[in-house]
């Protein structure tokens, strides 16, 4: 019989004090790798969507700052408006090396006549564009044609339809990107053209015809020139172009970059209380079980156990009882994540992206490796002391 | 084969307040013997057998089995001594609740490092029929009377061929009837296996004939210390 | 821990047939009206409707679980117990499903909490299975 089994026995045969321990286990596992996954994947999901608009700034009309935020991060439908000609002023700007509009729309909410409620539509000037088509280079090298859109991740045909209806017009889904966590998984991409044609089609057929006011654009994305500081940029922008705020991009997503932070702070604090109390609480109940349990281990003395195998029996049961509880606390934490992810970034306000399979593996580990070590701590105390006693002593009642 | 020089134990209980559970005690237990060790409850006859097996360090004196010092042996050659030299049969219930009857009589040899496995199997279940026992295998120690539990403990205490073993009021808990079954079984083991044997009981009716009565009293043995 | 893991059933067991009633769309005030202009439940509102009859069965599991003496009582138990979870994740996912848009509150909701109660029906009741090994058999 090795040791683990002896420590497998004695865990079944002792219910409600295995229970705590594991449970303690659990607890610290659950929430350690709970709370990485969400503010890793979170600050994942901001990276990669900053990284995707490829922009260096971008401009919105001023007070439409928050606006932008939500539609790119939340997939909250965004309708704000600029006069076209800002285009060709911030193009005129020494130090600006590329600029290109985009119009933003939605479809109706609960409207008939669309397959999907208030989804976010991105229209892009192919022309000027530098943000859309490396993305797009890769998913279909001919770009795409009129009556074409590429979605975000969540976006699909409906069933039965060869594509996306929108406002009465049926647009063909040439492909889909990688997700993002973001809103950006909920939206449309569309040329201006498709997007000109769709509202020429509502006009006669859709409950409400799609207005996109003539002359003027949502946004302008910015790239700078080489050796070009953005910030400086920025601000002759917004000194020499009236009514536009720029935004940088490493400053896009500030509310929520500060809502992540606040985030991260909480979960410190809840980790920094619930780790050591869990600690503390494993320590007592080995004490207590290790005193309960004294005289088997004076017999177990008698029988020839030295105080190491003592020591290592009751760790091997620590170990085992902290295995098993991690292992559930992590396969829980990883469930929830995985099934309740929308629910967590609609209650939270933060976007999420899943770890890549390596990753998850490597936080899984941590989580597993801080709880079982947590346990096994907790358990050495109680463990030495009870093996260093007199077997005789520990025999008397 | 175990002496005792001049051993004392006492406990420190509180503020100068000592115990003297034994007091300059000598005592010599030869190669299948068999000794009795007599006295009121207090009277230090437990103590007295934790001294003889290194269960308990002695406050003074020297323990020593077939020459050799217990105390100044490493606790992983003291462990092996015990494990390999000495039997046990402990007044309390003393099998290990959360493993099977053959399980309890099995795991002296596990921990051992002379190896275990399908012979030492063979050898509990055959020690198990010895105690009349063969059909109760697979239960726990729970499921079995006092008696039952007594019988497995004797089983146990010889699995690993032990020179010496020692009884300590092995039957107390036990109705006449079982305990007069025990006694025998006892007898029938120290004559057959050649086994030098220690008995503590405060009974002098447990005593067979052929024993050595060494009787104890506050800490002293009062008579029958030579051999 | 056979009896916890019985109580675990029953808890999932009214999970699946409370849950799904509080976070089906209709119960967000969201149903579809035909050409006619009738007021139509939407398909997550059938599929917590079916649950209950994964429910039921998962319920009754984990009481026989928790007052069961044999082991064969125990292991039919983690049998149906499984077999109930495995129908509540067909339910939401193949046979009946839900709504199709992925930001549907039937979807962020709903079902999660069925394939998670479905899921943890499954892990519970193989966890039963093998606890029953060490209860008396009724062949004994």
């Amino acid at each position: 019989m090795t040791l683990l089994q002896l420590a497998w026995k004695n865990i079944s045969g002792n219910g409600l004090r295995s229970w705590v321990v594991a449970l303690c286990a659990l607890l610290v596992a659950a929430f350690a790798l709970f709370a990485t996954l969400l503010l890793r994947g979170a600050a994942t999901s901001l990276e990669l969507a900053a990284d995707r608009l490829g922009a260096d700034i971008v401009v919105v009309p001023e007070g439409a700052q928050a606006d932008i935020e939500g539609a790119l991060l939340m997939g909250a439908p965004a309708h704000f408006w600029m006069p076209e000609e800002t285009v060709r002023a911030l193009g005129a700007i020494p130090g600006v090396e590329a600029v290109s509009p985009q119009v933003y729309l939605s479809t109706l909410l609960n409207a008939s006549c669309c397959s999907v409620s208030e989804m976010f539509m991105i229209a892009y000037d192919p022309a000027t564009d530098f943000t859309v088509r490396p993305w797009l280079q890769k998913r279909l090298p001919e770009g795409l044609g009129l009556g074409e859109v590429i979605g975000g991740d969540y976006i699909f045909a409906t069933e039965g339809e060869d594509g996306i209806l929108v406002y009465s017009a049926l647009l063909k889904l040439k492909g889909n990107l990688e997700p993002t966590g973001t809103g950006l998984d909920q939206s449309v991409f569309l040329t201006l053209e498709t997007a000109r044609e769709v509202a020429r089609i509502s006009e006669e057929y859709a409950e409400e015809p799609l207005i996109i006011p003539p002359d003027q654009v949502s946004a302008v994305l910015l790239r700078s020139g080489p050796g070009v500081s953005t910030e400086e940029l920025a601000v002759e922008i917004y000194r020499s172009v009236p009514g536009v705020y720029p935004i940088q991009s490493d400053n896009l997503f500030s509310s929520s970059r500060t809502q992540l932070r606040s985030l991260l702070n909480t979960v410190v604090v809840v980790m920094a209380l619930i780790w050591p109390l869990a600690i503390v609480l494993i320590g007592m109940v080995y004490l207590m079980a290790a005193n309960e349990r004294r005289r088997e281990l004076g017999v177990m003395r008698a029988l020839g156990a030295t105080r190491r195998y003592v020591s290592r029996s009751l760790l091997a049961e620590a170990s085992l009882l902290a295995f098993c509880g991690a292992s559930t606390g992590v396969f829980l934490a990883v469930l929830a994540i995985y099934l309740f992810r929308r629910l967590i970034v609609s209650s939270l306000g933060v976007p999420f992206l899943l770890p890549s399979p390596g990753s998850l593996i490597l936080q899984v580990g941590i989580g597993l490796l801080l709880a079982m070590g947590s346990v096994f701590l907790a358990a050495l105390l109680p463990a030495v002391r009870i093996s260093r006693q007199d077997p005789a002593v520990a025999m008397r009642e | 084969m175990i002496r005792l020089e001049n051993v004392s134990k006492s406990y420190r209980l509180g503020k100068g307040n000592d115990v003297h559970a034994v007091s300059d005690v000598s005592l010599e237990i030869g190669a299948g013997e068999s000794v009795a060790l007599v006295g009121r409850s207090g009277s230090g006859k437990t103590t007295l057998l934790n001294l003889a097996a290194g269960l308990t360090r002695p406050t003074a004196g020297r323990v020593t089995f077939d020459g050799v010092e217990l105390w100044k042996l490493s606790d992983a050659e003291q462990s092996h001594l015990r494990n390999q030299r000495i039997g046990f049969v402990f007044q309390f219930p003393s099998l290990l609740p959360t493993l099977t009857v053959l399980e309890n009589v099995f795991f002296p040899t596990t921990l051992g490092a002379n190896g275990h496995g399908v012979d030492a199997m063979g050898r509990a279940k055959e020690l198990l029929g010895r105690v009349g026992l063969a059909d109760k295998l697979a239960a726990y120690p729970r499921q079995l009377s006092a008696g039952q539990q007594q019988r497995v403990v004797i089983a146990r205490s010889l699995i690993n061929r032990p020179e010496v073993l020692m009884a300590d009021e092995p039957t107390s808990n036990l109705d006449e009837r079982t305990e007069t079954e025990i006694m025998e079984l006892f007898h029938d083991l120290h004559i057959s296996l050649g086994l030098a044997f220690l008995l503590v009981t405060h009974t002098r009716q447990l005593v067979s004939p052929g024993m050595r009565t060494v009787e104890m009293a506050a800490g002293r043995i009062v008579s029958g210390a030579a051999g | 821990m056979v009896k916890v893991v019985g109580v675990l059933m029953v808890v999932l067991a009214l999970v699946l047939a409370i849950v799904p009633g509080f976070t089906d769309c209709e119960s967000q005030g969201k149903v579809l009206t035909t050409a006619q202009g009738k007021a139509v439940s939407m398909k997550c509102h059938w599929t917590g409707r079916a649950e209950i009859a994964a429910a039921i069965p998962l319920g009754l599991a984990g009481v026989f679980a928790v007052a069961g003496r044999r082991r064969e009582t125990k292991r039919f138990a983690a049998v149906v117990g499984a077999a109930s979870g495995i129908l509540a994740i067909l339910f939401a996912t193949t046979l009946i499903g839900t709504c199709a848009s992925a930001s549907m509150y039937c979807n962020v909701a709903m079902k999660p909490v069925i394939l998670a109660a479905g899921i943890l029906a499954i892990a519970v009741s193989a966890v039963l299975f093998v606890l029953a090994r060490e209860e008396p058999s009724t062949a004994a």
